[in-house]
């Protein structure tokens, strides 16, 4: 049997290796645009950060740079509702994984949307203590732009998943 | 309607044992200090977001990708190197059809990057930027020219030992691997605190082999470097 190979950071040069992407809907779908920020345990912004956002109906992957105060803004396809576990049914979500300078592995979460009635009855949602759910929920600021800071660290720390 | 999987296509991935990656908190790498998460990690089942492939980036390879000493006018400065191996699972299957994403000084150990203030020279012909998908067999090869190490500020008198970065997808969101590339006989490596992040037992796993058989005569040297992501939970040659 073969022995996984370890991670490490992709260093403050991720640039270079790793472009921006966006994914692209194959069928006109309502889009939402998605902003917010990466912090570290300071309530810094990080500048060297990678977010990735995941969808099983997306046909790619989209992949946002934070900038120099560690925002981020895109838009993606509005996405649908997946089927979870033992024929339940998942509420609208987004996979997210964050890497970084400083970031040994790869930090996972998702984002869900706080106006969604589905959200509350999501089964992995479930799973997280509720007084941490908040810091998974994009609240909608115009309709369908929403905010969802990511913190790494801290106060307000964002929940990290072991998939 | 929900998205739905086909029954039995997708399988669940192996969980990671302990002992394989990096402390997220290593205080000998100082940039981790306030980018690890002190709340534990929260265990989740594996879903259809969890197992199924983000596709990304095939249409945009280009056919000098896999070659970062022909991407401009002239040749770069610096050894000429094949750097080649096989993407596997952890049951030894190949990982076919999979991006690689590759970055990396240049021989002077330079970056091409705005934030790269080291007083070494930049090589107007290197980029040092890759990218390929691995063959049927889970194969892959690129060239490109051995990267120099160089100094950074974690510690006082602290240099990277000579590395090219790795970016990878495999089969699903959950086998993502993000690692970095080493050179076998490094005398670097044993300084290093992000290589010595990686657990004892594993590190090694990141150092590259010379390989005679990959080298070409008159031409450049070989290095082998196998990689291995998350392979399927269930399998029939499971003991």
């Amino acid at each position: 049997m073969a022995s996984l190979t370890p991670f490490q950071t992709v260093g403050p040069y991720l640039h270079i290796g790793l472009r921006e992407g966006v994914d692209a809907p194959s069928v006109p779908t309502s889009r939402v645009t998605i902003r917010g920020r990466l912090l570290d345990g300071n309530g810094a912004g990080i500048p060297d950060g990678l977010l990735e956002w995941w969808h099983p109906s997306f046909t790619t992957m989209h992949r946002s740079m934070t900038g120099e105060d560690g925002g981020f803004l895109f838009e993606v396809s509005r996405p649908p509702a997946v089927d979870g576990p033992d024929g339940s049914v998942q509420a609208p979500h987004l996979a997210v994984r964050v890497l970084a300078r400083g970031i040994q592995t790869h930090y996972m979460t998702r984002l869900y949307f706080a106006d969604d009635p589905a959200t509350a009855a999501d089964p992995i949602l479930k799973l997280v203590p509720e007084n941490r759910r908040q810091t998974l929920l994009a609240r909608p600021e115009s309709a369908n732009e929403y905010r969802f800071d990511v913190v790494v660290q801290g106060h307000n720390e964002t929940v990290f998943f072991d998939i | 309607m929900p998205v739905t999987a086909k029954p039995g296509a997708i399988p669940a991935r192996r969980r990671v044992a302990p002992g394989v990656h990096p402390d997220p908190n290593s205080p000998g790498y100082r940039a981790t200090e306030f980018r690890h998460p002190k709340q534990p990690l929260i265990i989740i089942p594996q879903t259809l977001t969890e197992l199924t492939a983000p596709v990304y980036g095939h249409d945009a390879i280009a056919p000098t990708d896999h070659d970062l000493t022909v991407q401009h006018a002239a040749p770069p400065l610096g050894q000429r190197i094949i750097v080649t191996g096989r993407v596997l699972d952890e049951d030894d299957r190949p990982v076919p059809n999979t991006l690689i994403e590759v970055w990396q000084a240049n021989a002077a150990g330079r970056y091409a990057h705005k934030i790269d203030r080291w007083d070494a020279p930049l090589d107007p012909n290197f980029s040092g930027a890759g990218r390929m998908l691995s063959d049927a067999d889970g194969r892959y090869r690129f060239i490109t020219i051995r990267p120099g190490a160089y100094p950074w500020r974690n510690h006082d008198n602290a240099w990277r030992p000579a590395h090219i970065h790795f970016s990878l997808f495999g089969q699903a969101f959950a086998t993502r691997l993000v690692t970095q590339m080493y050179f076998p006989g490094d005398p670097l490596l044993a300084f290093d605190p992000i290589f010595n992040s990686a657990p004892e037992g594993a590190r090694n796993r990141m150092v590259s082999s010379f390989d005679l058989s990959i080298t070409t005569p008159e031409w450049a040297l070989g290095y082998q470097f196998d990689i291995v992501l998350r392979g399927p939970a269930a399998t029939p040659m499971e003991r």
